[in-house]
């Protein structure tokens, strides 16, 4: 494909950037990395494959408009599974949250599929990536970045701060709009409906009409909640931010009968998310969200791990939810797990700084940038709550969708799914290359909505 | 502890765990939402409520034996009597094509098990020869109707998104509420004062609500238009006007026997009664109408909002009474009536800004020629249709904050709300202007007996702490919430009493998120006047003294489906 040929890299200032970024990960060295900065060929065994020079097809049936995604792979069988039993023969590419509930729950299971790398990047995408690396800055402790725009700001990470910055700018859709309920699985099993979102989300980083950021908003978005019941009708808006120092996040929330817009008070860090039942916290949205002060970041080294990949399957309209959403954990016959190349990331608590994680460790794809798992730690060092991304791959976008997750609370004995794609044919996911019109992501815009 | 059977029934009751257990028997269902055309959003949801309330404290000789309260003291006149026993439902119907365009119908219904029509006096006061505020000691269709059983249309309007260009102007046209400024519970001294009528009964029976719990919808025609991305400019005109939603005379958080809305008449003296006449309220169409416009530019990080308002108030001077001019210089009585202030002006601004972890709202008003705080009688030889008026300045600051974790609770949410209102000056009716030092107040009266002064300082605050998951699909929280008059007698309408507390306090535990228990204490503390009572005398005091016997505990369950 022309978009990998034209940039081919040195191979000695591969290694010199190497050595620098990636220090003790010494097999990735000297190795060719694609334009993002993922490693281009294959692993040793084959079992990752190089990066192809193709994307992935539209399956047959795909029905464009709908906002369904069929599952590309649908003719795949697992390659193997991982049990209890035989973790200890894969003990290397477990993630150590996947080994705990490996550990806590008899029933659990990765079912392994072949591995596709499925992203691409647009010309667009390339152009800027190129561009980021000779322009973008960390700037202020790590907490924002300058001068980047587009996806990528830092292909080749040197510390935890850019990577995290990768994460957060990854080559996600200029707009997403979906419909998707979230639920609560309780101790005792039992499934509460937490929200059924109606979204809308503008990422300004990825605006193909400009090639910098206006303002100190990387992307803005909607939503309004269609249920359950008493929550109907709230609808809320929030800003993410470029420089956290410069700009925090801001949040407006329309109260149903109020009909009236108010920003919210700063909910962060390990506040629990009511909006979750308290089974996340406010900065573990999406696996990790907002100011990242409190913590150390470092690069611990980049792996080949076992992590949700083009999790389709689990998304498909008329999935019975009883059937996927078990007591303990999501039905494992339904999840894809796959072997893919990711970067390490450990968060520390700094000294002096509160925070109920003492550690947490993040898995971030070398392809898509975006955080595929997470394992956190209390203080006494016991493993809290292991969470992961259910991807959907967007074959008419050639991109992933990482904004689904599951969280798994070992304390509490609950867990999370997060705007869930699958089941009801009212649900959709909806991409888009065009901006939505900024005019809606302004307060006055949700009242102008409102109904309730 | 007596309780009295005919008006405690707790034959409801006995169908709730069933009604409970059934709901919990069935998965959760994302609400109702008919049909599955992506283009046509339908919905109907519904909320069940019920509550049971109990007094807590028993009659105040204090202040039942003066013949304006009685029928409300002695409705239920025991502590452990069942003060409320009601069902409610809220129905809620929604329709919209792509957001383009739709409708919205909501309703509600009430029944309430705890209350007949019958008018309950001071055995005192009726040995005396003191009869009630209700013909036939039955209340009045009107006062059956929303404390006995009921139903009522709330929201019903059309709403329509029509592009412009690259913007688009939302139209809705109907009943409906929409009202300005930040205010959260200071609603008399707001940007919003009297943008809509507001459910002062439900404040009563429930304190700390918020404001928009309060509003009742009014008919108008609502639009709204980006002028710029980040500049919006709205504007309301009203085709219909309603008073406030008053406690009525004779209920158990009544305010005063003879009034309001409910009542048929003010009986003086035993024997003597004077009918209540008609009021003096405004047209529908009236040319009430407002504008505003607000920026929220990206720097800010928050709104700023300019607004002009003309309204008719919906708080009246009460009660007026209008004298007969020919037995002057004697003061005979005639009839009375509430009457409502027409033609005010009201400009004000406002900011909403996060500062911190808070969010901040202020905002600041000036109304002119509002109603002020009159003397309860018509100008002899007038209609009794005005009370004194004035110019006034009001300011609302609040913060919201979230609750951070601490070893006592995981989060929660928390409100504080200072209002201030100055008198400007006295631009008509002076010598009824109940104000200090004025015509309107009696000799020798101050703020204690409910004279206003020229500022007003009323303090309201909010905290909810919350615990996550307590047990498997278990929420608790525990609000509190209470507004304190910290300093002087409003000069306008319903401005702030010096010295009283109202007050609530309670646990709420919330199952699946959809099914909710709350048990609540309500007090209310107003200054009163010590006096020797008797029979048949004349209480004083500043505010709602008489409600200060009429604490309530309350258990309230609510499902929505």
């Amino acid at each position: 494909m022309t978009m990998m040929q034209n940039f081919t890299r040195n191979s000695i200032a591969a290694l010199v950037c190497g050595s620098l970024s990636l220090g003790a990960v010494s097999s990735l060295q000297a190795q060719e990395l694609t334009p993002w900065g993922a490693v281009k060929g294959a692993n040793a065994d084959g079992s990752i494959p190089a990066y192809p020079d193709k994307g992935v097809p539209i399956p047959e049936g795909h029905k464009d408009g709908r906002g369904q995604y069929l599952d590309p792979f649908a003719d795949e069988k697992p390659l193997y599974s991982v049990t209890a039993e035989n973790m200890g023969q894969y003990a290397e590419h477990i993630s150590e949250g996947v080994k705990g509930l490996l550990k806590r729950f008899p029933t659990y299971r990765m079912d392994i599929y072949p591995t596709h790398r499925t992203q691409r990047y647009s010309d667009w995408e390339l152009e800027q990536v190129k561009l980021n690396t000779t322009r973008s800055k960390l700037v202020n402790d790590g907490e924002g970045v300058e001068n980047s725009y587009g996806p990528v700001p830092f292909p080749e990470p040197k510390d935890g701060y850019e990577l995290m910055w990768n994460h957060f700018n990854r080559p996600e859709a200029t707009t997403i709009q979906f419909r998707m309920p979230s639920y609560l699985v309780d101790a005792s099993g039992r499934r509460t409906l937490l929200a059924d979102l109606e979204l809308q989300s503008n990422k300004l980083t990825q605006d193909q009409t400009r090639d910098s950021l206006d303002g100190d908003y990387k992307q803005k978005v909607r939503a309004k909640y269609l249920g359950p019941p008493a929550q109907s009708g709230r609808q809320v808006l929030w800003y993410y931010s470029q420089d956290y120092q410069k700009a925090d996040q801001v949040f407006y929330i329309y109260t149903p009968g109020q009909r009236r817009v108010r920003i919210a008070p700063d909910f962060g860090y390990d506040t629990p998310a009511s909006s979750y039942g308290g089974a996340i916290f406010y900065d573990e949205v999406s696996l990790f969200e907002g100011r990242p002060d409190r913590f150390d970041f470092k690069i611990a080294g980049k792996k080949e791990v076992f992590v949700p990949y083009n999790n389709n399957r689990m998304n498909q309209v008329g999935l019975d939810p009883d059937e996927l959403f078990g007591k303990d954990h999501v039905n494992p016959d339904y999840w894809r797990w796959e072997k893919h190349r990711v970067w390490v990331l450990e968060a520390t608590l700094k000294e002096g700084a509160r925070h109920v994680y003492s550690k947490r460790r993040f898995y971030i794809d070398e392809d898509t940038w975006a955080m595929l798992m997470v394992e956190t730690y209390d203080h006494a060092g016991e493993l809290y709550r292991v969470g992961m991304i259910n991807p959907v791959f967007m074959y008419d976008k050639q991109a992933s969708w990482t904004n689904s997750f599951v969280m798994y609370d070992l304390v509490k004995n609950n867990y999370v799914m997060a705007n869930w794609l699958g089941g009801s044919k009212r649900n959709y996911l909806r991409p888009s290359d065009k901006l939505l019109n900024p005019n809606q992501f302004v307060p006055d815009a949700l009242r102008a909505s409102g109904i309730r | 502890m007596k309780i009295k059977p005919t008006n405690a029934s707790l034959a409801p009751l006995y169908g709730l765990p069933l009604v409970i257990t059934s709901a919990l028997l069935s998965q959760p269902v994302s609400a109702v939402e008919i049909g599955y055309n992506p283009d046509w959003m339908i919905r109907w949801d519904n909320t069940l409520r019920h509550i049971v309330g109990v007094r807590t404290q028993g009659v105040d000789d204090d202040i039942a034996y003066d013949p304006r309260f009685d029928e409300s003291e002695y409705k239920f006149g025991d502590s452990g009597d069942i003060v409320t026993n009601r069902s409610s439902l809220l129905s809620e119907f929604d329709l919209s094509y792509k957001g383009h365009f739709g409708a919205r119908v909501s309703g509600s219904v009430w029944k309430d098990f705890a209350y007949d029509d019958k008018v309950e006096a001071s055995p005192e006061l009726a040995a005396l020869g003191f009869g009630t505020s209700y013909d036939n000691d039955r209340y009045s269709h009107y006062t059956e109707r929303f404390y006995v059983e009921g139903a009522e249309l709330l929201d019903a309007f059309a709403f329509a998104n029509i592009p412009l260009g690259d913007r688009t102007l939302s139209l809705k046209v109907g009943q409906q509420t929409q009202y300005w400024g930040i205010s959260l519970f200071q609603g008399f001294h707001s940007i919003s004062y009297s943008q809509s009528p507001l459910n002062l009964g439900k404040s009563l029976a429930t304190p700390g609500s918020d404001l928009s719990e309060l509003f009742l919808p009014r008919e108008q025609v609502y639009m709204q238009i980006p002028l710029t991305q980040d500049l919006t400019l709205a504007a309301q005109y009203f085709y219909g006007w309603d008073s406030n939603r008053f406690p009525e005379g004779g209920t158990y958080l009544g305010f005063i026997d003879f009034m309001f809305n409910g009542p048929d008449q003010f009986e003086l003296a035993p024997g003597f009664a004077v009918r209540r006449g008609r009021n003096f309220e405004p047209e529908n169409n009236n040319n009430n109408h407002g504008v505003s416009l607000r920026w929220t530019p990206d720097f800010l990080a928050g709104t700023v909002g300019a607004y002009y308002r003309r309204m008719d108030e919906t708080q009246p001077w009460a009660p007026i009474i209008t004298l007969n001019p020919l037995a002057l210089p004697a003061l005979v009585p005639v009839s009375y009536h509430q009457a409502y202030n027409e033609g005010v002006d009201l400009a004000g601004l406002s900011i909403d800004k996060q500062i911190g972890d808070l969010s901040v709202g202020a905002e600041v008003s000036y109304r002119h020629n509002t109603a002020l705080n009159s003397a309860g009688f018509a100008i002899p030889g007038t209609d009794g249709s005005e009370g004194a008026m004035g110019d006034s300045f009001h300011m609302v600051i609040n913060a919201l904050a979230g609750l951070e974790p601490t070893f006592l609770y995981d989060t929660g949410s928390a409100a504080l709300e200072v209002a201030w209102g100055r008198l400007m000056d006295v631009t008509e009716n002076e010598e009824l202007y109940r104000g200090e030092g004025y015509g309107g107040c009696p000799e020798g009266d101050d703020k204690w007996d409910g004279c206003s002064t020229r500022d007003v300082i009323n303090v309201s605050g909010k905290f909810e702490p919350q615990w996550l998951q307590a047990a498997p699909g278990l929420d608790l929280s525990m609000p509190i919430s209470a507004t304190w008059g910290a300093y002087g007698t409003g000069a306008t309408l319903s401005g702030g009493f010096q010295g009283s507390v109202v007050y609530s306090a309670g646990v709420s535990a919330t199952l699946y998120r959809n099914y909710s228990f709350t048990l609540s204490y309500a007090g209310y503390e107003y200054r009163q006047k010590e006096a020797d009572a008797t029979p048949g005398y004349t209480s004083k005091g500043n505010g709602y003294y008489f409600l200060n016997d009429r604490d309530w505990v309350s258990l309230a369950f609510e499902a929505s489906f």
